[in-house]
């Protein structure tokens, strides 16, 4: 069950990424009527690349009961795509960010350092709200994996973490015209819910770990004791084939599991591009039959 | 749907917000605090040791008025620590470091590296990685390892076991062996069994209070991989008051082999894995944090007796005369 889940993740976004991509006379959007039958309908990739810069505090009581803070950079990716569905209502996206922060207490200098890899799937329903306001909402899965460092520690030098959790989805977005330019706002709300994570118990080490003993390392994380979410609030900016990307995000990690409290709050400047193969490749030649369907 | 989302956010702040933790200040009230609270909920030798920390917290907290310099402050945290009378336990700040040395202070040395070298080594010896090695005229192979935390390497003992082939036994001087990686124990130890063979005990804290801990996990020893060189004959393990932490771990396990002695004196102890926190001021506390059980469950934490009869000690007397008792004893062993 678990490989063919696996298989079906693995085509999807290969899919994605990979998926042909011709140019075309007609765009439909997500959520557009479709009231005729097109003979050809295209699906193009929308991708996001992205930097972030901004500043985070972590706590972990593991590694020390103090509040560490700093500055934190991330490097990310979006993939987004219309699913081939009748009703043209269901997109498919895919997230991708690493990111490190360098922390100190207070005026101390650095000591805790902190890594991650965050790896999300989410296909979305779209609904059309009054004022042109589309709301889409979904499930998804998502994986994070990461350690907080601590070198100047002994035995308890990092916090290893590492979650596989269901999460809700939603977004809102809407084009408002500045000017002759049209400006794409956006507020996409991913809330993990329930899953399973990684952590050990309150004073084991890691030796004991490697020394054998695997129980009670892997919890049942809901939101009483696995609590995150992220939000992201972006506006995209028109700039030929590609679209620039500005926002802000709001990132909460916390845990509370055999006494350990843990918690990183992380506020992010984002700058990106948006684009798309079609609006990059000018060259395809372009069937009049065709429509494309973009997931936004 | 738009209710349903104004709801949720003030939801979900309400969910971050159900778990606190303990914020400190940077002032002397607030390391105090941070050092106490942290050895409270940290510490896994109270029982042990019969300290009283509420009572100890009472009695130091007083101690503590307005104005107070930070070395003063380093003192009053640094005398409230050594109630623990623990080897583990340290403060280190930028101007001084806090050890509690009573573990062997108090007692005699029974070792001078200088009389080894000199008398039975001619300081004529072989170095490999963190070993020191020679063969004595007895036909004895003698071997030296000053730390666990020097790297020794499969090939490192190798070398130095295939050296030690034509001898008829082993010593292995651990004395004022202060610990180190736990790992190399594994390493040493490989070459002295030929199966699996249970090592002791290791246990957690499995919450603040004084008495949550999990059941001790067995962990064992595994012999080394095929085509290592591996010791079967003898083995003497030489032991003095300064053996601590790894060190004391390795003489608690080497003393439940078959064909290995300890002679010496009893080992400093330092039974319990020590974990490390910051404190508000930038300051740096260490404590036994996982005790560590023989491999009859016993703590090693006050230290591990040699093997019956076999406690010997070296005085000062025979050591200014270039005499080791402890090193002739285990040579004596093999005078057949």
């Amino acid at each position: 069950m678990a490989r063919k889940f696996r298989l079906i993740l693995l085509a999807t976004f290969l899919d994605i990424l990979f998926s042909a991509s011709d140019i075309c006379a007609r765009e439909l959007h997500v959520g557009d009527i479709v009231t005729e039958c097109d003979s050809v309908a295209m699906r193009p990739v929308v991708a996001s690349y992205f930097v972030e810069a901004g500043c985070s505090g972590a706590i972990d009581t593991y590694l020390s009961p103090l509040k560490y803070s700093g500055s934190r950079f991330s490097l990310g990716a979006e993939w987004r795509k219309l699913m081939n569905t009748a009703d043209h209502l269901w997109t498919s996206r895919f997230d991708l960010r690493l990111s490190s922060a360098f922390m100190g207490y207070r005026s101390l200098p650095v000591s805790l350092y902190d890594f991650s890899f965050y790896f999300g799937w989410t296909p979305m329903r779209t609904f059309r709200l009054p004022y042109g306001v589309m709301l889409s909402a979904g499930p998804g899965v998502s994986l994070e994996c990461g350690a907080l460092y601590m070198p100047s520690n002994s035995n308890n030098p990092a916090s290893a973490r590492a979650s596989i959790d269901l999460t809700l989805n939603m977004s809102l977005c809407k084009v408002v015209r500045i000017g002759r330019f049209p400006v794409r706002f956006s507020d996409t709300l991913t809330l993990p819910s329930a899953g399973i994570f990684f952590s050990p118990q309150y004073g084991e080490s890691y030796y004991e770990i490697y020394l054998g003993n695997h129980s009670g390392l892997v919890h049942f994380g809901w939101w009483g004791n696995h609590f995150a979410f992220d939000n992201l609030l972006s506006a995209e900016f028109s700039a030929g084939p590609v679209n620039l990307r500005l926002g802000y995000r709001f990132d909460f990690r916390s845990g509370y599991v055999c006494a350990l409290n843990s918690e990183i709050v992380t506020h992010s400047f984002v700058v990106g591009i948006v684009t798309d193969a079609l609006s990059l490749s000018p060259r395809k030649k372009v069937s009049p039959a065709s429509t494309v369907f973009y997931p936004y | 749907m738009r209710i349903a989302s104004l709801l949720l956010f003030p939801i979900i702040m309400l969910l971050a917000a159900c778990h606190k933790y303990e914020e400190f200040d940077t002032d002397a009230e607030g390391v105090f605090d941070a050092l106490w609270t942290t050895v409270d909920s940290r510490y896994c030798f109270f029982a042990e040791k019969n300290v009283d920390w509420d009572e100890v917290r009472n009695r130091y907290r007083k101690k503590l008025v307005d104005g107070i310099t930070s070395e003063e402050l380093f003192d009053l945290c640094s005398c409230m620590l050594a109630e623990l009378k623990d080897g583990h336990v340290n403060l280190a700040s930028g101007f001084d470091v806090f050890y509690y040395r009573e573990w062997w202070s108090d007692y005699p040395q029974d070792f001078d590296w200088r009389v080894v070298q000199q008398y039975y080594l001619g300081f004529d010896y072989k170095t490999s990685s963190g070993i020191i090695y020679k063969i004595l005229p007895q036909n004895i192979g003698y071997l030296r390892y000053e730390s666990f935390s020097h790297p020794v390497g499969e090939g490192n003992l190798d070398y130095v076991l295939e050296s030690f082939a034509v001898c008829d036994a082993l010593i292995i001087d651990v004395r004022d062996n202060g610990g180190g990686e736990m790992t190399n124990i594994d390493r040493f130890l490989s070459r002295f069994i030929h199966r699996p063979m249970l090592a002791g005990y290791i246990s957690h804290k499995t919450g603040p209070g004084h008495n949550d801990f999990s059941k001790p996990y067995p962990f064992e020893c595994k012999p080394a991989g095929e085509g290592r060189v591996m010791w079967d004959k003898p083995v003497v393990v030489l032991t003095n008051r300064a053996c601590f932490s790894a060190a004391n771990n390795f003489v608690a396990v080497m003393k439940s082999l078959p064909n290995v002695k300890v002679v010496g004196a009893k080992t400093g102890g330092g039974g319990g894995l020590p974990f490390s926190y910051q404190l508000p001021n930038g300051w740096r506390l260490r404590l036994s944090a996982s005790p560590v059980y023989d491999s009859n469950g016993n703590s090693i934490e006050n230290g591990v007796d040699p093997s019956v009869g076999c406690e010997v000690h070296c005085t000062a007397e025979e050591l200014a005369n270039g005499r080791d008792a402890i090193l002739d004893f285990a040579i004596g062993l093999f005078d057949y």
